[in-house]
Formats: C-alpha cells, sequence, structure tokens
C-alpha cells in the first residue's frame, strides 16, 4: 500500500517542527505545543511504516504503543501547563530566565513595554 | 511461581503501592508508604541477589505470554547491582526525609508550604522508586519508554517541592529537558521497531542492529539520555534543579535519577549493539563519548571549585563524577585484536571500574547532599562563606562530607579509590595513556573543591553564632552513607562478582 | 480511484505540516492553541485513513479533546495573569518568537539538521518486513477471550505497559496537586458561577456523550474504543459538568471521587497480584477468567481516567489574581537569580504587600 508515504513525510516534518518549537521558542506554552507536536511525529511514522497484514487494518502492537502516548504525553502536557503557570506565578514571566539576555540591550522589553500602560501599579 | 518472579514483582509494585498508600491523609500513612516501598525494594533485591548469584540471569514473563508478544523482566549482574543502590539510597533518603520535612524544612521557616514538601515528598519519591527499579529490570524497549517518563516527571516534581522562584524555573527546564530527551528516545524506538519488528532488547541484540537505521536509533537515543544523564555539554540544567531542590530530593536526584538513563545507555550499547568492537566505528563512538566524559570531568571540577554555594558546588561535582562513567566506554573496547588474558583483564577492568564508580559515587553523593543539607540548615545560609565552625558544632555531618569527599577524590581505601583504580589500571594496561591522565587529574580537582569546603568549615575565626540544632536521624543517614561509599573499597568481591554475571562483551 | 486517494492523503498530510508549521511560527498564543487542536482533528481523520479506527478515537478525545482542553484553559490563566501584569503583550503575543538567545538558536537548527539527515537514513534503509507481531496476536487472541485486537495487546500481552501507563496518570495528578501549596489531596476548591447557555448545552449533550462513552468501553473488546478512548470522553463531560457550573470542582476534592482516581490503578495491581500462586507470573489471569477480569479492570480504569482527567483540568495551579494567596516574587532573594533588564519589581505584586 503506497498511500502511507505522505503520513510517513508528515510525520517527519511534524516532528521536526515540533523539535525546533521547542528548542527555539522561549515562551513556555509553545516548548509544551512543541512536545506534543513531537511526539505527534513520532507516532505518524510509527503508524505509517509499520507493515500491515493483507485485508486487516494496521499492526496493532504500534497502535497499543501510539494509544499509550497519546494517553502519557496528555497527562504529561498537564503537569508542564501547571509547571509554566507556576513559573509565571513566581517569577512574572512565562520565559525561563535563561532565555533572555541580562543585557540592556535585550530586544523584548523595549517592544513590549512600549504599549503598555504606565507601570504604576493600578489597572 | 518462581523466586525470580516473585521478588521482581515485590521489588516492582511495593514502591508502587507505598506510593498509593502514601497519598491517604494523616502522617502515620506517608510513613506507611515509605515504610513498605522500602521494606518491599530491599527485600525484593536481596531475594533476586540470591536468586541471581545461583542461577545467573533470571526472567519474569509477564502474563506468560514470552518475547516478543509479551514484556519480559529480566535480571543479570547489572540490573542487581543499581537495584541494590537503589534500595539503600531510598532507604536512607526515606529515613531522613522523615525528619527534615517534619522538623526542619531548611529555608522554609518563614514560608508555610514546607507542609507541601511534608504531603508529596514520599509519593513522588515513591514513584520515581517505582519508575527506577522498572528501569533496572525492564527487558522491553518501549516498556523503557513508560519507566523512564514516570521517573522524569517524579524528578522534576522533587525539584519543584522547594518553593522559591529558582526552584520553579529549574524544575520546568529539567521537565522540559527530560521530556525532549524521552521523545528523542521514543523516536530512536519506533526506528529500532520498524528495522526488527520486536521491542524487547534481546531479540534486537540478537538481530544484530547495524547498518544506517540501527546507528541513526542508536545515535538519537544517545543523545536523548545524555540529555537526561547530563552528560557535557548537555549538562546545564542539572546545576540549578540539583542545587534548588529541597536536600534529600537534591541526594537522590543527583546520586540515583542520573544513573536510570546512564544504565539504559549502557543496556544499549554494550548488550544490545555490542559496540565493544576494537578498530571500528563503534570504537570511534566510543571515544567521542569518552571525549565527551573527559570534557565533563574538567569542566565540572572547574566549575565546582568557582562556586558560592555548597549545594552547588556539589551539584557541578555530579556533572565532573558523571564524566567518569562516559570515560568508561573508550576503556571497554579490547585494545587488541588477539583476546589475550591481559587484553580481557583490561576491559574486565574498566567495566568493573565504571559501574563500580557509578555505585560509590551514588552513595558518596547522596551523603554529600544529605550531609549540605544538615549543615546549611544549621547556619540558615546556602553560602559556603558561611559554614565556618561547622565541623566543630556537626562533626558527624562534616565527617560525612569528608568521607564522602574523600572517597570521590579516590582516596584509598575508599571505593572512589577502587573504582578510579581499577579504571586507571585499564588505561594504563592497554597503553592509553591519556584517559588515565584524565582520571587522575580529575581526582586531583575533586581533593581541590572538598579541601575548599572542609577549610572554611574548620574556620574557627569567626565564633559559630545562631546554629540551629539538626535532628540525630538528619545526622546519622549521611554518616552511614558515607561509611559504606568507603566500605565498598575494603570488600567489594560479593560486588564485582555480581558485576559480570549475564554480561555480554568482551569480559563475559 | 488511486488518484483521489493519492490527492485525499496527500491533502491531509499536507494540512498537519501547514497547520503544524503555522502553529509553530505565530506569534499569536491563542491561534497555536486553535491551530493544535486543529491539528488534531486533521490527526485522527489521518489514522482513520491509516487504518487505526482505536487511534483516532483516543486522537479526537484525549489528543484535540482534553490536551486542547487542557491548553484553552492554562491560556485563559495566562491571560488572566497578564491582564494585570504590566507586559501582556509578553504573556499572549510573542513579539519576539526566537529564543534570545544565539546558542540556542543554533542548537535548535543544527539539531533539527541532524535530525533531518536521520529520518533520511531511516526511511532509505528500512526494508520491506513481514508483520510478524501481527501474526502473532492474531494467533494469540482467542486466549484472552476478546476480539479486538488493539484491546488484546493494551490489557492483556502489555498490559504491564498499560498498569504503568495509569501509574503515569495518577503520578501527573499527585504533581499537579504538588505545584499548590495549599493543596493537599483532599482538598475543595470554589467553583465558578453557572452560565446559561453552558447549562442549556450541557443538558443536551451529556446524555448522549454519557451513553457514547459507556458504549466506547463495552465496544472496546471487540470494536473500536476501550478504556482510554471512554475514559477521556466521560472526562469531556465532567468538563463541560464543571464549567457549567451544575457540579462545582470543589466536588472532585471529595475523598470518594479522589478515591474513585486511584480504584483503576489499585484494582489493575490486585488482580494482577493476586493470582500469582496459581499461574505464576504478574498480571497472569487463571484459565478461562481472562474476559471477565479484562472488562472489569477496562471499566474501572474508563471511570478512573476520566476522574483524573477532570482533575488534571481543574487542579492546574490559580493565577495569582485568582488566588491571591500566592505571593508571586520570592520573598528570599531576585526571582530571577540574576540581574534582568525585566526588573521584577515593574509587575505588579498582589498579595505581597497586605
Amino acid at each position: 500500500m503506497t498511500h502511507e508515504l505522505p503520513y510517513l513525510a508528515a510525520g517527519a516534518a511534524v516532528f521536526m517542527a515540533g523539535l525546533v518549537g521547542t528548542l527555539g521558542r522561549s515562551h513556555l506554552f509553545w516548548k509544551v505545543l512543541g512536545i506534543n507536536f513531537m511526539g505527534s511525529g513520532i507516532f505518524l511514522v510509527l503508524s505509517a511504516a509499520s507493515p500491515r497484514l493483507p485485508g486487516e487494518g494496521a499492526d496493532p502492537v504500534p497502535q497499543a504503543m501510539i494509544l499509550t502516548g497519546i494517553v502519557v504525553t496528555a497527562a504529561v502536557t498537564a503537569v508542564a501547563l501547571g509547571m509554566a503557570l507556576r513559573v509565571v506565578i513566581r517569577t512574572g514571566y512565562p520565559f525561563l530566565s535563561e532565555d533572555i539576555p541580562a543585557s540592556d540591550e535585550g530586544p523584548l522589553p523595549r517592544r513590549a513595554r512600549a504599549q503598555d500602560p504606565p507601570a504604576d501599579g493600578s489597572t | 511461581m518462581t523466586g525470580a518472579e516473585l521478588w521482581t514483582t515485590v521489588a516492582l509494585v511495593s514502591p508502587l503501592v507505598g506510593a498509593m498508600l502514601s497519598l491517604a491523609p494523616g502522617r502515620l500513612f506517608i510513613l506507611a508508604g515509605l515504610g513498605l516501598g522500602a521494606a518491599g525494594s530491599l527485600v525484593g533485591t536481596v531475594g533476586l541477589w540470591a536468586e541471581v548469584r545461583a542461577e545467573g540471569v533470571v526472567r519474569h514473563l509477564i502474563g506468560g505470554w514470552g518475547r516478543p508478544l509479551g514484556i519480559e523482566l529480566q535480571a543479570d549482574g547489572l540490573s542487581m547491582v543499581f537495584l541494590a543502590l537503589t534500595a539503600v539510597l531510598g532507604t536512607a533518603v526515606s529515613v531522613y526525609a522523615s525528619a527534615y520535612f517534619q522538623d526542619v524544612a531548611p529555608g522554609w521557616v518563614r514560608n508555610p508550604s514546607g507542609a507541601r514538601g511534608a504531603r508529596y515528598f514520599a509519593p513522588l519519591t515513591l514513584f520515581a522508586w517505582t519508575g527506577l527499579n522498572g528501569v533496572f529490570l525492564s527487558g522491553d524497549l518501549f516498556n523503557l519508554y513508560v519507566m523512564l517518563e514516570i521517573v522524569g516527571l517524579s524528578a522534576a516534581a522533587l525539584v519543584t517541592l522547594a518553593v522559591t522562584a529558582k526552584a520553579t524555573e529549574a524544575g520546568m527546564r529539567y521537565l522540559l529537558v527530560s521530556l525532549s530527551g524521552s521523545m528523542l528516545f521514543l523516536l530512536g524506538v519506533t526506528v529500532l521497531y520498524l528495522e526488527h519488528g520486536t521491542l524487547s532488547l534481546e531479540q534486537i541484540a540478537a538481530q544484530a542492529p547495524t547498518g544506517a537505521p540501527g546507528a541513526t536509533a542508536l545515535a538519537i537515543m544517545t543523545v536523548g539520555l545524555a540529555a537526561k544523564t547530563a552528560l557535557f555539554p548537555l549538562h546545564a540544567w542539572l546545576p540549578p534543579a540539583h542545587s534548588a531542590a529541597p536536600a534529600p530530593a537534591s541526594a537522590l536526584l543527583s546520586a540515583l535519577v542520573v544513573k536510570g538513563s546512564f544504565y539504559i545507555i549502557v543496556r544499549l550499547w554494550v548488550d544490545v549493539y555490542g559496540l565493544t568492537v576494537p578498530a571500528s566505528t563503534a570504537e570511534q563512538a566510543s571515544v567521542l563519548m569518552g571525549l565527551l566524559g573527559a570534557a565533563a570531568i574538567i569542566w565540572g571540577s572547574v566549575l565546582a571549585i568557582r562556586q558560592r554555594s555548597l549545594k552547588r558546588l556539589i551539584a557541578y561535582s555530579t556533572v565532573a563524577q558523571l564524566g567518569y562513567l562516559f570515560v568508561m566506554f573508550p576503556l571497554l573496547v579490547p585494545y587488541a585484536q588477539e583476546a589475550t588474558g591481559a587484553v580481557r583483564a583490561a576491559s574486565v577492568d574498566a567495566w568493573n571500574g565504571g559501574i563500580y564508580h557509578a555505585l560509590s559515587h551514588g552513595l558518596a553523593k547522596a551523603a554529600m547532599f544529605l550531609a549540605a543539607g544538615n549543615m546549611t540548615h544549621a547556619v540558615s545560609d546556602d553560602a559556603i562563606e558561611s559554614i565556618a565552625g561547622v565541623a566543630r558544632r556537626l562533626p558527624m555531618s562534616f565527617l560525612a562530607f569528608g568521607l564522602a569527599g574523600l572517597s570521590l577524590a579516590g582516596v584509598p581505601p575508599s571505593g572512589g579509590f577502587l573504582a578510579k583504580w581499577l579504571l586507571l589500571d585499564a588505561a594504563f594496561t592497554s597503553g592509553r595513556w591519556g584517559w588515565g591522565i584524565v582520571i587522575a587529574l580529575g581526582g586531583l580537582l575533586t581533593l581541590a573543591y572538598v579541601l575548599l569546603v572542609a577549610r572554611r568549615a574548620f574556620d574557627a575565626t569567626e565564633g559559630p553564632s545562631g546554629f540551629r540544632p539538626v535532628p540525630r536521624r538528619m545526622e546519622w543517614m549521611p554518616a552511614v552513607l558515607a561509611l559504606m561509599a568507603v566500605l565498598l573499597g575494603v570488600r567489594a568481591v560479593e560486588i564485582l562478582d555480581m558485576l559480570l554475571v549475564g554480561a555480554t562483551g568482551p569480559w563475559g | 480511484m488511486t488518484g483521489l486517494t493519492w490527492a485525499l492523503d496527500g491533502g491531509f498530510a499536507l494540512l498537519l505540516v501547514v497547520l503544524v508549521t503555522r502553529a509553530m511560527l505565530t506569534r499569536d498564543l491563542f491561534e497555536a492553541v486553535v491551530l493544535f487542536i486543529a491539528f488534531g482533528l486533521t490527526l485522527s481523520l489521518a489514522w482513520v485513513r491509516l487504518g487505526a479506527p482505536d487511534v483516532a478515537l483516543a486522537e479526537a478525545a484525549l489528543g484535540a479533546g482534553v490536551t486542547g482542553a487542557l491548553f484553552l484553559n492554562a491560556f485563559q490563566r495566562l491571560a488572566r495573569a497578564s491582564a494585570d501584569s504590566d507586559l501582556p503583550h509578553a504573556y499572549l503575543i510573542d513579539d519576539e518568537p526566537g529564543v534570545r538567545s544565539l546558542r540556542l538558536r543554533a542548537i535548535s537548527v543544527g539539531t533539527a539538521a541532524f535530525l533531518a539527515a536521520a529520518f533520511v537514513g531511516v526511511l532509505v534503509g528500512i526494508p520491506a518486513r513481514e508483520a510478524v507481531l501481527a501474526e502473532a496476536v492474531n494467533t494469540s487472541l482467542p486466549r484472552t477471550g476478546l476480539s479486538n485486537p488493539v484491546t488484546a495487546v493494551l490489557l492483556s500481552f502489555r498490559a504491564y505497559d498499560t498498569l504503568f501507563e495509569v501509574a503515569v496518570l495518577v503520578l501527573a495528578t499527585v504533581t499537579v496537586w504538588s505545584l499548590d501549596r495549599e493543596h493537599t489531596p483532599f482538598h475543595q476548591t470554589p467553583g465558578p458561577r453557572g452560565d446559561p447557555v453552558l447549562e442549556g448545552l450541557t443538558s443536551l449533550v451529556v446524555p448522549v456523550a454519557g451513553v457514547t462513552a459507556v458504549y466506547l468501553v463495552w465496544a472496546g473488546t471487540h470494536a473500536a474504543g476501550g478504556a482510554f478512548q471512554g475514559g477521556a470522553l466521560l472526562a469531556g463531560i465532567g468538563v463541560l459538568l464543571a464549567a457549567s457550573g451544575v457540579i462545582r470542582p470543589g466536588a472532585f476534592g471529595a475523598p470518594v471521587i479522589r478515591v474513585l482516581g486511584l480504584m483503576g490503578l489499585a484494582l489493575f495491581i490486585g488482580v494482577g497480584v493476586v493470582f500469582m500462586p496459581w499461574t505464576g507470573s504478574l498480571l497472569t489471569y487463571p484459565e478461562g477468567w481472562d474476559y471477565a477480569i479484562t472488562l472489569a479492570v477496562e471499566g474501572t480504569l474508563a471511570l478512573s481516567v476520566a476522574v483524573i482527567l477532570v482533575e488534571l483540568f481543574l487542579d492546574v495551579p490559580a493565577a495569582p489574581e485568582a488566588d491571591p494567596r500566592f505571593d508571586r516574587v520570592d520573598p528570599t532573594g531576585d526571582p530571577l537569580g540574576r540581574k534582568l533588564r525585566w526588573d521584577s519589581s515593574r509587575t505588579r505584586r498582589p498579595g505581597e504587600d497586605g
């Protein structure tokens, strides 16, 4: 069967996009999204490339592995999001401080602050 | 029901049931959960140890299916040594934590969240314990992924038990690194499954996974696992995470959790891929591992010397000591094609020395972190500056720290000495001097940072003021562990014999 | 016909890549989350095309449904925190999408390039292989009493994995509890007010979804479906009920509910161990009992999975505004551990000065 081929390629692409997102974005939510995409990419490759029995559905063993993987990823996502929110609560920022330059010339604060209300604590 | 089936079940199920038990309200259940986990882990390990010594490699076919359909547990010498380390450290840390979270919770006095640590340390530790026992007993690739996720999740949660912003950030980063590492591992598992049609480690090993897919899978899995093991240059997450966590959690993470992913690397490289072939790409790959390990030894030690915070110093020391585990890989490869007695002896020494180092580092590092927990609690500060005079006020904790440090540095007759001596012997008999020099230099640097701490601790010029008392249980545990780290060097025959059971390399 | 098939599969595959690329590159967090959910739904169609209906159900219910709801929920809490910060755009609109560190940027591109090369190697190198394991599953299937091979793999052949997968779910709940300093396992939170639109929707959706969930769990033994898909659907009902205020989230702190969440794992371990004196190995059931035990485990698991997923949804740490007990800034020193231009003194600290 050839119709798995597009999914194989898509799986590889999705995994790589997820990886670049996880490493390359500094916002924690995008990092968590990226990890989810990495998982989906792996599952696509696994399913699309596994052999089939004639006249039957996909190989049940990788299907079970994917099911387990989806459940584990959902659980892990809940934890990661909870922790990311706690980073926001504790530090005030949805980033890890290593991802923001310590110098005065950091590109982000200037841009963001230009649109901010006066920082006198009033809302 | 065979002994193997019974003891593996006891070792796996009791920490898991303990974790659930410890969720029930009340301190009694927390202690009961920890007690069940510790007892089951110790009893299961002792039973299985006897079984493996009598019968060699033992198996447990779960569900009675057998491979490739079902999942197999297997225990050989390598599994046993790591299981024993987990049982001993888990028990010691649990005893320590029962006092730590109850009575002191250093640094959290002004903060009501000490209660959070008291509430959740036990279940999280027991889950990590379950996952580690699962890793050491698993004979199935996908099952290893599930176990790795259990270990990774609970480890990151243990870091964030400390409430500081630093700890939250460090835990978040640890979780992200850990999850990305698991994903890379899972990708490798996928490739191996597609190539071999089985998930059983032994069956894949029997099919000799060479060629492009096999090599790619190994490379991807090794990168993912190395990130979880904090191999240089993927180590940046470790010092903040291990230094920000509460002391008993730091001890577990530094001494045990990183060894879980290291264990999988060893299984894959040695048992599944058999990467001990002289003069091949396998040898080049293992030299690369060794170089990264050597860089970790130097870099980690130098940074440890430069730290001002006690716990950060110990955390950087972990980065350095993990380097030795990777310097083992090039030394495992026989230095000549003909398997003469000397050639085999060098390989045996490297294998014994490397794994023995993992063992003695585990005991010593846990002792150091627990002792550091006592010292920083006593002076209410984490800076090395402020521990002046603790040698007099907390002699037992200081002694534990010193003994453990000397064992790490490789001073005879400690376990660390034996491990380093075996590695040095392997390097010098095979004429690979470079590795020997790095190993020796690492020992000297270790001695330097241990002495830096000791000098400050003996400093009596500033009169010790405002010392807080440390509960006795917390004083005893690091001392016991440090003593064990030293005794490892005195009585090693059983462990070294055990390490050769079921070994598949040229030393097997 | 083949042309149409190719167009369909090519279209789905292309859509997946477009969605994920867009989600990873966009600056708008809400857009990214919506794209993630759209990706999950498209992916579940792809699973159908790949002949994996069980996975398709799980992807729709868990991948897109529950995970999507988790993201939306977290987004809402982040938005609430953002509204009170003086840097709202940095929370919800990432003005500078890349990492602000050249080193990390180089590492991410390098890793992606390495993996691109690796994928090429893998795709070229894997020969066509016979489905040995799938045949083994078919041969041993009658012994399990089940007729859906995927459920048989999950609950019989590789039940050990599934047991620890449920352990991961329980562990995740414990971890989420441990993130909230006030939380204990038997903690009750006040719930939101009811919403008339949601209440109307609820009365319509809940009965249908409930029946479907029960069907899915039962059907898992012989057709597509199973404990996790059914559990996720039940969890969806729970989330809807909680959001509409019909049941108050505090109800999920009740000991009975918490015990329900642990029951699946407890029963699974129990039946795994209790027959060992007769059958020898872990998770082995006596001859002829397989079907009954598997069905009992599946039903209990579905209930526990549902409870756990709802807890994961409800117990995410509250934003400081919603819960002023949090002091946002670490009182013991510089909160970020280093000097930043983004001085934390610029953010409001509710509950700190009081």
